[in-house]
């Protein structure tokens, strides 16, 4: 699962052009099921259906998978994780050949100055300029540049030269390595984590043999207000969602209690509330039961903030049982996310004893 | 190109001031072709020696600095590090910034920033104070009190890449560039006197210690070889959006405008009057910066070695100084190489004779 995340995570997927990242999941994907599809939002839509030695409900329709004990129907398992990342958007070229940009998603100004980044479809490389600590002010270096003043520096020459590689509307993304670091090599850093460490768990899971049908959705534009997922659930019309995400760790030097929000190595983060959703309770403590049965670590988040696909997917038709597991990560939508690879697996494992219960009829 | 390959096996070594020596072998491996005689001495730099052959030759000395700014922990807070700067940086740079943490073997460290969601509004816009920095190894207390302690140094942690036009980004351009453009000039001379050319004096070349907190390893340096020119080849600060216009016009170059002549009391005028007469004269273009006193190169320390050393400055035009991402153009490291290599071989009879 670390080298599929590396290969995710190497990939740049800004919300609205997911397209790298699609294209990759899509021949992972195609490996396991024929069953892949792209929707006009460009989600990416996969399903794996029981395996063989799974007993099915006998016209073997991808709505009615059956529990193989009392023959009732089985509920209709969605699971998503979003594919795209927070980054930037070019919105100007100055006559000197430097590009303006905004950006996409919810980014911390204070991480973005002397970063490498690329830019567009063709990887133009750039930096992220900030002008010499000699030359600023000691007022200065206490406020964080407005993004209108910030610009990326691609070496042109001038506005014409620029004008040529980049058109308004690219989008620029961080250049970060894929490094495994700290006691053990435990720790993971990248760009990206979340959510490509969701699309890594499904794709995971997706080489596995199942004991149900699962629809396994990949979505667009999660980060600009869960845009995919609202059409995705529309079309997919699950009984029963779950949301694969990475979530806000500040498990930093420090900081106490709750205030974390999450810790690193503490385990799967199962979501009750956060400021989008109220998770489904039953499924709350099914995921809870089913950590504390199998001595896996589990958490809630100590606070009630962000928000993941759920809020889309809960609302969509006549309403979806939704639940979530999260990877705490620390520097989350920055270029050097931090996660524990322990926590990754356990989000794995939890996930798969999730569908074994679902599909045992334990959750209904 | 050549300089490129120099430049990334330069910057790839670690050195902050007081740690340089593994940069030093470094610059030593690079420079030795191109040398009659090479060491590196008490204070770690490196010095390489081109001979005239003549008798009681004059000195020549040619130094850029090895040393680097960075971090050095100065304790642990529940397994992440405290850290103090070695020379100066802007912490703007810091929140979220990968480094290398030289313990040995090295290790990544991420500095740590707390999530916009449990900030206030305003913090966003606020920078974080160096005694707010912590960074992240991935240990628990008992684990980073072991394996990182007090007093180790740290980095930035930033391969080179190209822009477009010759342009190039990279950690520690400030100063490793200008050693590899010490490196072209040796190459150069190296070139001419096989073309028949003679050296009229002997030519050292000093990656120095040092420089960003006391060009203390140039001094020793212009003192161990009694120079009796040195030139200091350091970096200088050049345009971008937000260093430019009315207000900073008098310290700012441009990238690509080529080598950057300091004019002030740092500088010996039969010295820096004879490098803009060589620019002219071989086509190579110029930038001139008025210093009105400290000039922040290892040229400060070395003038007043001795009984007085005639001194010079070369700059090279860089974005982003002190940064991660350092910004070059290598039409800039070709141009201050070839103009001090003519100055090397023709510095004119004051020189000489002074």
């Amino acid at each position: 699962m670390l080298r599929t995340l590396k290969k995710l995570c190497l990939l740049n997927g800004i919300s609205g052009s997911e397209e790298e990242v699609r294209e990759y999941i899509k021949a992972q994907a195609l490996r396991c099921t024929d069953d892949v599809r792209t929707d006009r939002m460009g989600n990416l839509i996969v399903v794996k259906h029981a395996s063989n030695n799974a007993e099915n409900c006998a016209d073997n329709n991808t709505n009615c998978s059956c529990n193989a004990e009392n023959d009732a129907p089985l509920p209709k398992l969605m699971i998503a994780a979003h594919m795209d990342e927070v980054g930037f958007i070019i919105n100007g070229i100055t006559d000197k050949g430097f590009l303006k940009f905004a950006p996409v998603g919810g980014i911390d100004p204070r991480v973005v100055f002397n970063r490498r980044v690329w830019v567009g479809e063709k990887r133009i490389p750039g930096v992220t300029g900030l002008k010499a600590v000699h030359m600023s002010t000691p007022e200065e270096r206490e406020e964080i540049p407005k993004w209108t003043s910030m610009y990326i520096d691609i070496g042109a020459k001038d506005k014409e030269e620029a004008e040529k590689l980049v058109n308004i509307g690219d989008c620029a993304a961080f250049y970060s390595d894929f490094v495994r670091f700290g006691k053990g090599d435990g720790f993971v850093k990248a760009k990206a984590i979340d959510d490509r460490c969701g699309c890594a768990i499904m794709l995971k899971l997706l080489e596995k043999d199942l004991p149900m049908d699962v629809t396994f959705v990949f979505t667009v534009q999660e980060e600009v207000g869960v845009r995919g997922a609202t059409a995705a659930a529309w079309s997919v019309k699950p009984d029963i969602a779950l949301i694969l995400e990475g979530t806000t760790s500040a498990d930093l030097a420090g900081v106490d209690g709750h205030k974390k929000v999450t810790t690193i190595g503490g385990g799967p983060v199962i979501g009750f509330m956060d400021a989008g959703t109220i998770y489904d309770r039953k499924l709350f403590e099914a995921l809870r039961d089913l950590a504390t049965e199998n001595k896996l670590p589990w958490q809630i988040k100590g606070r009630i903030a962000g928000g993941t696909d759920a809020a889309a997917v809960q609302r969509s038709r006549s309403g979806v049982r939704v639940a979530c597991l999260a990877a705490p990560v620390r520097s989350i939508h920055c270029p050097n996310s931090v996660a524990k690879t322990s926590d990754l697996k356990q989000c794995y494992t939890l996930t798969k004893l999730f569908v074994d219960a679902v599909a045992s009829g334990r959750i209904r | 190109m050549k300089s490129k390959e120099y430049i990334k096996k330069l910057c790839a070594a670690a050195g902050p001031t007081g740690f340089e020596r593994p940069v030093s072998r470094t610059a030593e491996e690079l420079i030795a072709p191109f040398a009659d005689e090479v060491h590196v001495d008490t204070l770690a730099n490196l010095v390489a020696v081109r001979r005239s052959g003549l008798k009681n030759a004059k000195k020549l000395l040619l130094a850029a600095h090895l040393d680097e700014v960075g971090l050095v922990v100065t304790g642990h807070e529940d397994g992440f590090l405290c850290v103090g700067q070695i020379g100066g940086l802007d912490p703007r740079v810091l929140p979220d910034r990968d480094l290398t943490v030289m313990t040995d073997p090295p290790r990544l460290g991420v500095v740590s920033v707390q999530p916009p969601h449990v900030l206030k509004a305003e913090d966003m816009s606020k920078a974080l104070k160096l005694s707010d920095i912590r960074v992240d190894v991935g240990l628990t207390q008992e684990q980073a009190v072991r394996e990182v302690p007090i007093g180790t140094p740290i980095t930035y942690r930033m391969e080179g890449f190209d822009l477009l036009n010759g342009r190039y980004v990279s950690k520690t351009l400030d100063d490793r560039a200008c050693f590899a453009i010490l490196i072209r000039t040796a190459e150069l001379l190296k070139d001419a006197l096989e073309h028949g050319m003679e050296l009229p004096w002997d030519v050292y070349f000093v990656g120095s210690t040092g420089e960003e907190r006391s060009e203390g390893g140039a001094a020793a340096a212009a003192f161990n070889s009694e120079a009796d020119v040195c030139i200091a080849v350091d970096v200088t600060q050049a345009s971008s959006p937000d260093a430019g216009g009315e207000k900073l016009a008098h310290v700012v170059t441009e990238l690509g405008g080529g080598p950057v002549l300091k004019v002030g009391p740092n500088i010996t005028k039969y010295v820096g009057n004879r490098l803009a007469e060589l620019a002219d004269r071989n086509g190579i273009p110029r930038q001139r910066i008025a210093a009105p006193g400290r000039t922040g190169t290892d040229a400060w320390a070395m003038h007043i070695v001795r009984g007085g050393v005639a001194s010079g400055i070369v700059e090279l035009p860089l974005r982003y100084m002190h940064s991660p991402a350092e910004c070059l153009d290598f039409a800039d490291v070709e141009y201050c190489a070839q103009l001090l290599a003519a100055y090397a071989l023709d510095p004119g009879k004051e020189a000489l004779e002074c």
